[in-house]
């Protein structure tokens, strides 16, 4: 006999009293809900909500401490990547797996060729593709490459090459992030046929418009905690929003510093600014000893909008002025850029830090100019620099010889901070600075932060967490598909217009 | 007391050294050394010992701008072609122009330089890979050599063009005394000086260097220019030791210069390493060719030999590492 906690046959896939916990952080407290069968389930929520950590325990990359996953009624035990894919669980990343100088059919049939004695039966493949494509009204040749297709048709051909095993539940993240309108379409209309055919979609996105065309469900995440389901057609954008941005509770009063000095003197000036077709004539100005944020979502154009200013990216139009000097036209390594600028780039470790090189090296690489004797790197003062800066801003590490590679994520931060601090650098560039650095670490960067703040450095600090800028920030432009659409003022300051502005159409 | 002192100061030293360069390589030198001593007669005394060096002296300094090379993730194919163009060059200009025989050399040595400015320059502007950039530029040296030494060997130079490869200093072989001299000067710049710090940080991840305001075509362009230019002091030095001009003095010379950097340590994915280990990459190839010589090896042998060792020194480096980053 089967007890109240009956198996719902309601649902193909179903979670239980889910319960997940980082260091310091409760990632999903006790969410239970279900996904039925051949629907298009769209999952929100904003960063940190607990989106990505529940599609890693349903893809086994990681495991859940409490609760229990259903799946068709049974409970269904996923330890490893393998058994998610045993049970018919697949999830497109962004990074797709393909190989871009196979073909389309040889990509889809990686693995499990059709063959013909020794031989791949490519005759048989293509044929396979063309009914596979004719039912989904594609039109396009088996034997073209796969790196020469757009991105959607990419994530198209993905998706039918997990469709070549069992495949019951597909988990998409952010799929659209970086496609244009037109590709977009092209996604959703393969995804409204898969589901034609009792394909069951997790799509996760923050691009309202997109789950109130696409979506058949949609629940709701905030800070870990489930906030509850509704059918799409039975709720407003404003419930919605309303129900992602959850209480106004952020302890920004613990981090924001209003004793700072500002001033109303400009120091960074971006006009009409535009690069490619991502940034549409970007205009705001950063005061001196102000810290501006800049929050929209993954692929609104902060990181380009931070490249072109520190001349990474060369702009299409539209003009920079860095204390009083035009840059617009300089080279990225100009005097008049790099003697003000220091960039902390999103990715840490790929652009931020020489991972096999020396803590103290890292520090000081942008500074042996200043350090400079008769011809050779002073090494006793560049100690005695290292050694201050460590001190100053808190690294915490037990020789300033050791490979930086060694550092936890919030010390390698700072190592990156130190690098420009030391340079006497009087413009900070942040991008996602708090990004794979766990809340401890987090709130140090933040006190440093106000800290450089206070002795006079202008910081720009680009990032996809509200709470974070809202926290932090003296005033906060927002992006949108690379329009900067609308700049608060703190004593505007609210989660949810903050939201609103950024994934809700004007 | 006294004694136990001192012994655990040595260690410490010995350890700092081994940190530096890899232990598999100090293996395979120390091992070398003890079985050469043992088996083959004349080995272990100074005049030999000095011989090693005198020999290995021309890949040493090679070595040492190769080293900078690789460590910015690069690789300079076009030396070997470099120490024929700067010998042939000297000895032409001596014999068909009259030119005084250090101003002579000294062309010699330009003339590598100019080839590493004319490798920088494609490579750090035009971005094309160092592999295909020397490639190509070790065929036209090549060549050009040839057409300018007519495709003989340059002879009838004054007694004073040997000097400088087979004179001595006190005790010291001049060649020796200039591996000293180039080593001394590109240590204190890979170390002590700031483009030092921008080859590693360059070759550690170009990204980041890249952000950090590094000049980075500069860099590349000095570290070709630097490679050239030592090959170019190799190539006088060769060439006046076999008292002539010829377009090819050594054949593979680039690969056993390749083989010593990568001996000693330094990594071929670039942005690690040190140009003391290169010392120890050189010397290994100096001790076994010598004491293969010695034990009366034939030449085609001592090159079937060399193989393995070069697979074993490496394969036990990258054991060490393992277990090294097992442990910690």
């Amino acid at each position: 006999m089967l007890t109240e906690a009956a198996v719902n046959n309601e649902y193909l896939l179903e979670f239980r009293n889910i319960k997940k916990a980082y260091p310091g952080v409760l990632a999903l407290d006790n969410v239970s809900f279900g996904i039925r069968a051949g629907e298009i389930h769209a999952l929100v929520g904003e960063n940190g909500a607990g989106k990505s950590t529940l599609v890693k325990i349903l893809t086994g990359v990681t495991q859940k401490d409490e609760g229990d996953i259903f799946i068709e009624g049974r409970p269904a035990a996923i330890k490893h990547a393998i058994d998610a894919i045993n049970l018919g669980i697949r999830c497109i990343y962004q990074e797709l797996p393909l190989a871009s100088s196979l073909s389309i059919a040889d990509n889809i049939f990686l693995g499990q060729e059709l063959r013909r004695g020794l031989f791949i039966n490519r005759a048989a493949q293509h044929l396979y593709v063309k009914k596979y494509f004719g039912e989904y009204a594609i039109n396009i040749d088996p034997a073209r490459l796969v790196g020469g297709l757009s991105v959607s048709m990419q994530q198209i051909v993905a998706i039918i090459k997990a469709t070549m095993t069992e495949l019951k539940l597909l988990l998409m993240d952010e799929p659209t992030a970086t496609l244009g309108e037109k590709e977009t379409r092209n996604l959703f209309n393969f995804m409204k046929r898969m589901r034609e055919k009792n394909l069951t979609i997790i799509y996760i996105s923050h691009r309202l418009d997109e789950i109130f065309e696409i979506a058949d469900r949609v629940t709701v995440l905030q800070d870990g905690r489930y906030q509850g389901s509704r059918k799409i057609l039975d709720i407003s954008k404003n419930e919605l929003i309303t129900m992602m941005s959850g209480k106004d509770i952020h302890d920004s009063s613990l981090i924001y510093d209003s004793a700072r000095q500002k001033t109303d003197q400009v120091v960074l000036e971006v006009r009409d600014l535009s690069y490619e077709s991502i940034l549409k004539r970007v205009n705001f100005v950063v005061r001196r000893g102000e810290i501006f944020g800049i929050c929209g979502l993954v692929g609104a154009g902060k990181t380009e909008l931070l490249k072109c200013i520190y001349g990474l990216l060369k702009c299409r139009s539209g003009k920079i002025v860095l204390e009083g000097k035009d840059i617009t036209e300089h080279k990225e390594s100009s005097k008049d850029r790099i003697s003000v600028l220091g960039l902390v780039p999103e990715d840490r470790k790929g652009e931020g830090l020489f991972l096999d090189l020396e803590v103290l090296t890292n520090i000081t690489i942008a500074s042996l100019k200043r350090l400079l004797g008769l011809i050779f790197v002073r090494r006793r003062m560049e100690a005695s620099l290292g050694d201050r800066l460590i001190t100053e801003l808190g690294v915490k590490v037990s020789s300033k010889k050791k490979a930086v590679r060694v550092l936890s994520g919030g010390n390698q931060q700072k190592v990156v901070f130190a690098k420009w601090v030391g340079a006497g650098r009087k413009f900070l560039m942040l991008d996602e600075p708090t990004r794979g650095v766990d809340v401890f670490g987090k709130l140090e960067i933040y006190k440093l932060i106000n800290k450089l703040s206070r002795e006079g450095i202008s910081i720009l600090i680009s990032s996809s967490e509200v709470p974070e800028v809202l926290g932090i920030c003296d005033r906060v432009g927002v992006m949108k598909e690379g329009c900067m659409v609308k700049i608060f003022e703190r004593n505007e300051f609210s989660k949810e217009r903050l939201l609103r502005a950024m994934i809700a159409e004007d | 007391m006294m004694n136990q002192q001192a012994h655990s100061s040595a260690g410490r030293i010995f350890t700092r050294v081994l940190s530096v360069v890899n232990i598999g390589v100090y293996a395979i030198l120390l091992v070398m050394v003890v079985f050469f001593s043992l088996f083959a007669k004349g080995f272990f005394s100074f005049a030999n010992i000095i011989n090693i060096i005198r020999q290995v002296a021309i890949v040493g300094i090679a070595a040492f701008g190769q080293a900078f090379v690789l460590i910015i993730g690069g690789i300079d194919l076009s030396i070997g072609s470099i120490i024929g163009l700067s010998g042939v060059t000297a000895a032409i200009l001596i014999r068909d122009f009259g030119i005084a025989v250090p101003v002579a050399l000294l062309c010699g040595v330009l003339a590598g330089t100019l080839v590493g400015l004319i490798n920088g320059l494609v490579v750090a502007r035009l971005n094309i890979p160092p592999i295909i950039t020397t490639l190509g530029t070790y065929t036209i040296v090549r060549g050009l050599s040839n057409l300018i030494a007519g495709g003989m060997s340059v002879f009838g130079l004054p007694a004073s063009y040997k000097i400088l490869g087979t004179g001595y200093i006190s005790v010291f072989p001049i060649p020796v005394v200039m591996m000293l001299v180039v080593l001394a000067v590109l240590y204190l710049v890979l170390n002590h000086m700031p483009f030092g710090r921008y080859v590693y940080a360059i070759g550690n991840n170009s990204k980041s260097a890249r952000i950090s305001g590094i000049n980075i075509p500069r860099v590349k362009q000095l570290v070709f220019i630097i490679s050239g230019t030592v090959a170019g002091i190799a190539g006088v030095i060769l060439s006046s030791r076999l008292d002539s001009g010829q377009a090819v003095p050594i054949t593979n010379f680039e690969m056993d210069v390749i083989t010593a950097v990568v001996l000693g340590g330094i990594s071929i994915t670039g942005g690690k390493g040190r140009i003391m280990g290169v010392v120890i990459g050189v010397l290994i190839i100096g001790v076994l060719q010598n004491g293969l010589i010695l034990k009366n090896v034939l030449f085609y042998s001592q090159m079937v030999i060399k193989g393995p060792i070069l697979l074993l020194a490496i394969g036990l480096d990258m054991l060490t590492k393992k277990s090294v980053a097992r442990l910690t």
